[in-house]
């Protein structure tokens, strides 16, 4: 079995639950992203898979391995902590001379290149560095690590757009690197920046309260809620029977969040009343699901047999007449 | 589906191991350091003799004031402190950034414990240039002695042996605070070392209260009676450390 396993994961810091019940496949040679609003667990989760921390409940297997039992399997990994700290005497280039150590799959062009990219000080002290070059260095050597599942923990902190852009780019550039997808690598990525990395995205980890709310493909996540937006009368006649988490008025015109996916009938009701159905973005997503404390709501249907979703295309606008 | 690649584990067989590599990421910080603090206490323990020959008029050094610098322990009160700082400073930094690049808990105690060693090893040879130095110099020319004094021993099995169980004694002290803080808290480093403290009081009462049982083999260590006690406080830290560094988060 490849890919990371997660069964029933729970973890506690004393009685405050942090983590429950989370059960999760991450597929090998994806670009996941781990996403949801601050303090609903993602870190806890990502110190959990790289054992960094230890889960009070559940299992975790990489490649069919628990590194509870075998855990020389986490050399297959690499976990740069948003916070991470260094060793004080290390410069900036001390850490880049050590890292490749524990790598062999280091591929220090790679290495180079961001460094001239970011300009990486490397004569500068590590706890010298500022937000911006500690997310730098973090990149640098995620990337050029060539770990088979590189986790990247909120990466571009106090990167500026530019830095941002680089990093994307050389993500991309890392992810294609490997001729066929046998050897492609597991990218894990969490991220407040969901609309600028979503393109990146292939599949989403959704949480909300240290529960899990959502996993799977970001066209799937477009099916977990949509907007509505016409006449008041209107979008509550197309939301009737669903859940309506916020409503914003502008004039006569309502726009409506609604949970659940969108069906064929769905679709002719909108275009009957005239209400023009979108999909929000994972950005949106995950606000709705943080503002609201949707998790329990849009877990329970995912996990049990709704009708099958159909995803949502920007501007479905209905042309206002009955389809029949 | 795609899968990823699936590398034997363990496959990583590097001749210094990734752990030791980290350790030895600052040679200067870990390896002359300790090197440098056994040259400068030599240096101050000279300056002291003469300030002292100066005030007692006894310059240059009589008979009396040379044989008195073999109770010098400066050797032994100036390497435990900045070790103890190597030792916990290894177990905390280090030990972030080894599981953050991939390393299991055994590994980086491992390869921290080699680094240990090299350090150790490193310091014990370098008081045995500083003693070969010492012999050549007749006692730095002012007959003081600072490497070849009671506290260590005489000559140089016994030189290297007490700076070598010094070194690591000092390491391995840290590495046992610097870990409970890590694994435990600041509060807990508090509570150890009073409970410490008290364990080494009650080590020196006893000692103290059979010290007529304790005479006969103690004597036949002669003045290296000390280095079974630091030996064995040296196991019980790195025995400790070790059983918390494996339940311990990052």
């Amino acid at each position: 079995m490849t890919g990371i396993t997660i069964t029933g994961l729970v973890k506690r810091y004393g009685r405050t639950p942090v983590l429950t019940d989370i059960s999760v496949q991450l597929a090998p040679g994806r670009i996941h992203g781990l996403l949801g609003a601050n303090g609903v667990g993602k870190t806890t989760l990502l110190a959990c898979l790289c054992r960094h921390t230890f889960a009070t409940a559940g299992t975790v297997l990489i490649d069919g391995i628990d590194p509870a039992v075998d855990s020389t399997v986490l050399a297959r990994t690499c976990f740069i902590r948003e916070d991470q700290r260094y060793p004080d005497q290390f410069r900036l280039g001390t850490v880049l001379e050590v890292a490749p150590a524990f790598y062999p799959t280091w591929d220090p062009g790679v290495a180079a290149r961001l460094i001239e990219r970011f300009r990486l000080p490397l004569a500068t002290r590590a706890k010298k560095l500022s937000r911006g070059q500690r997310s730098a260095l973090a990149i640098t050597i995620a990337l050029a690590s060539g770990a088979p599942y590189t986790v990247l923990d909120e990466p571009y902190l106090g990167l500026d757009a530019g830095a941002r852009a680089i990093f994307y780019e050389e993500l991309l550039v890392a992810y294609g690197a490997a001729a066929d997808d046998a050897v492609r690598r597991t990218f894990i990525v969490s991220t407040h920046l969901v609309d600028e990395a979503a393109e990146l995205l292939e599949e989403v980890v959704l949480l909300d309260s240290g529960r899990l709310v959502f996993a799977g493909s970001t066209e799937d996540a477009s099916t977990l809620a949509f907007r509505a937006r016409g006449g008041r009368d209107a979008v509550h006649t197309v939301a009737a029977g669903r859940t309506v988490v916020e409503e914003r008025s502008l004039g006569p015109v309502l726009t409506a969040v609604v949970l659940g996916p969108v069906s064929a009938q769905d679709h002719a009701r909108a275009g009957y009343a005239g209400v023009e159905l979108s999909p929000l973005t994972l950005q949106e997503l995950v606000a709705v699901v943080g503002e609201h404390r949707l998790g329990a709501q849009l877990a329970a249907p995912w996990r049990g047999s709704t009708p099958a979703p159909q995803p949502l295309t920007c501007g479905s606008a209905s042309s206002g007449k009955d389809p029949s | 589906m795609t899968s990823t690649p699936a590398p034997a584990v363990g496959r990583r067989r590097a001749a210094i191991p990734p752990t030791l590599s980290l350790y030895l990421g600052n040679r200067y910080y870990v390896l002359a350091n300790p090197a440098i603090i056994l040259t400068v206490v030599v240096g101050l323990s000279m300056l002291v003799a003469v300030l002292i020959g100066l005030a007692t008029g006894e310059l240059p050094l009589t008979e009396r004031l040379r044989e008195g610098t073999r109770a010098n322990g400066g050797v032994i009160y100036g390497l435990p402190g900045f070790l103890m700082g190597v030792g916990a400073m290894a177990t905390n930094r280090n030990f972030s950034l080894a599981l953050s690049l991939g390393s299991s808990r055994r590994a980086f105690w491992q390869g921290t414990s080699y680094g240990f060693l090299a350090t150790s090893l490193v310091t014990a040879t370098a008081a045995m240039i500083l003693l070969a130095l010492e012999r050549a110099t007749h006692a730095w020319w002012l007959g003081i002695h600072v490497i070849e004094v009671d506290v260590l021993g005489r000559g140089y099995p016994l030189v290297f042996l007490s700076v070598l169980c010094t070194c690591l004694f000092g390491l391995y002290l840290g590495a046992f605070f610097g870990t409970i803080y890590r694994t435990l808290g600041a509060a807990w480093v508090v509570v150890t070392s009073i409970g410490y403290a008290v364990a080494v009081v009650a080590l020196v009462a006893m000692l103290v209260w059979q010290r007529e049982a304790l005479a006969a083999p103690l004597a036949s260590l002669g003045n290296s009676w000390w280095l079974p006690f630091v030996a064995a406080q040296t196991a019980l830290t790195a025995g400790a450390s070790f059983l918390l560094n494996e339940r311990a988060p990052v």
